[in-house]
């Protein structure tokens, strides 16, 4: 008998591994976009959103991709490797928090690049939008912020292309309205979400609202769970 | 390392359909079994139960003594290979990095001998593995299966869109590498005709149904045709269970299920009738006729 080599940790490792190239594609893109839109609007009585807000945008929609992508790609791949459903949701939650962290890092790196590099080029950034240079605690609320929203945004793209695969077109499309209920309530959760059903921002506490966000981050890995445990691998 | 199956009761259901009624068979180790089926026969579906692709909705199957579903250790261990290539038209990955990658899941795989046949099978290890024709995928796909050595192998109609000397060296592949290194294979197909010398053993389903199952030459002991005048083959066969007759002029020629006694034989002979064997492709096509055929 062999010991077990498609093992949580290695499925982490493997998938991780990919989707970071994706995303070193995708942030390219998205930064060079940036400075080109950047230098054609800016000037001395303009203004544009800086990196962190900009991105955000962008780059929740990408884990959204990536979370629909992961049943429709990944999975299936894996299973016929061999691997166990279980093992592959516990080696895709790993990756996926990864992948949230590295993405907010480099994003916040990037702004940290850029707002040196406007200063030398003289170009008109906004930094109020997203606050996370005034102090250490901002910019640990931003990060934290940025590493639940990418999260959720994931866990809400893997719920629907799973729910779709496993269930079909109506069922999948409940899926997308209960992604967008839980965008809704992630947006009264944290201020730099972009989908809010409120014009009001309802200011939580922090000690409030990131707790919340963690439930709903575990309640969106329970119902993963829950679709994927003996799902039908289609050939 | 080789695994034995069983398989009890097992059914599967697509809504109101039956796909696999209550089957129950065992397949042993260290053997190539042909599952043969028509289109829609379940043989896909079967597969996808061993290969823990799906539940069975009722039933017991086991592989090594163990349910496979979910069981990581087993489902390792198992490859199938199947006719398509969805996966495969979105790889961009060359062809010699995916079949280095396969080591990373299969604890039996042998990288030396997929390259080996990566040459055999002519294969451009530089190119993409999207840009291959239908064909040389499923050589890919073939490849990785022999090459895995797994425990338990299969292949579901896996030499889809290879070319006729493709699929002979995937078949005389099969023969070399398991006489080497012996595994449970089970090769789905319904081209009989030119795969039936790779068979230990058939199982032959139905409808969902398990029509036969048994070695080889046992199942093809079982089949005759008998020619002689159209008089002489009606009283010799009207007792005996005719899968197919054929008329030319006076001449009848009838093929029949089912062992011939020695005195059948000897009546045979003596009424100057000329009995030979029947093929196992004969013998599924006529065993799995539907009445409106």
């Amino acid at each position: 008998m062999n010991s077990i080599i498609l093992t949580p940790k290695k499925i982490t490792r493997l998938l991780f591994g990919e989707q970071v190239k994706w995303t070193m594609w995708f942030l390219s893109f998205m930064f060079v976009i940036y400075i080109v839109v950047v230098s054609l609007v800016s000037g001395p009585h303009s203004s544009f959103v800086d990196l962190a807000s900009f991105s955000n945008g962008s780059s929740a929609i990408y884990m959204l991709v990536i979370g629909i992508l992961t049943t429709t790609v990944f999975f299936p791949y894996y299973m016929q490797q061999g691997a166990t459903r279980k093992n592959f949701f516990l080696g895709t939650m790993l990756a996926s928090a990864l992948l949230a962290i590295t993405i907010t890092v480099i994003i916040i790196l990037l702004s940290f690049i850029l707002q040196f590099a406007a200063g030398w080029a003289g170009w008109n950034i906004h930094t109020q939008e997203v606050d996370f240079t005034s102090s250490f605690s901002a910019f640990i609320y931003t990060f934290i912020s940025f590493v639940i929203s990418h999260l959720i945004y994931f866990l809400i793209g893997w719920v629907i292309g799973l729910t779709f695969y496993r269930a079909g077109w109506l069922y999948g499309m409940l899926s997308i309205a209960f992604g967008i209920i839980c965008l809704g309530i992630t947006g009264i959760l944290l201020e730099i979400t972009h989908i809010s059903f409120f014009t009001q921002q309802i200011n939580l506490p922090i000690f409030v609202s990131v707790p919340l966000s963690l439930v709903l981050i575990v309640i969106l890995f329970v119902i993963n769970h829950r679709l994927i445990k003996d799902v039908t691998v289609k050939i | 390392m080789s695994y034995a199956i069983e398989a009890k009761d097992v059914s599967v259901k697509y809504k109101d359909f039956t796909a696999i009624n209550q089957v129950s068979f065992q397949l042993e180790p260290d053997k190539i079994h042909g599952l043969l089926g028509r289109n829609g026969a379940g043989k896909t579906t079967l597969l996808s139960v061993l290969a823990a692709f799906r539940k069975a909705d009722a039933g017991s199957l086991t592989i090594d003594g163990e349910n496979p579903f979910e069981n990581p250790g087993i489902m390792q261990n198992t490859i199938f290979i199947f006719d398509q290539h969805k996966d495969l038209e979105y790889s961009y990955e060359k062809i010699e990095d995916t079949l280095k990658s396969m080591a990373d899941f299969r604890p039996n795989y042998d990288e030396a001998y997929a390259f080996q046949l990566a040459k055999k099978f002519k294969l451009p290890l530089t190119k993409k593995v999207n840009q291959l024709s239908k064909g040389k995928k499923s050589a890919l796909q073939a490849i990785i299966g022999l090459a895995s050595r797994a425990p338990l192998t299969i292949f579901d109609e896996a030499y889809l869109g290879m070319d006729a000397p493709t699929r002979e060296i995937f078949y005389k592949e099969i023969l070399n590498d398991q006489e080497e290194h012996p595994r449970t294979i089970i090769f789905s197909t319904h081209l009989v005709s030119e795969t039936d010398y790779l068979f230990d053993e058939v199982l032959m389903i139905h409808q969902g149904k398990v029509l036969l199952q048994d070695t080889n030459e046992q199942v093809i002991s079982k089949g005759f045709s008998v020619t002689g005048s159209l008089k002489q083959i009606d009283a010799f066969a009207k007792d005996l269970e005719v899968l197919n007759s054929q008329m030319l002029g006076g001449t009848k020629s009838v093929m029949v299920y089912g062992e011939l006694s020695e005195q059948q034989k000897n009546a045979a002979n003596q009424a100057g009738l000329e009995v030979g064997p029947l093929s196992l492709h004969d013998l599924f096509v006529h065993l799995t006729k539907e009445e409106d055929e």
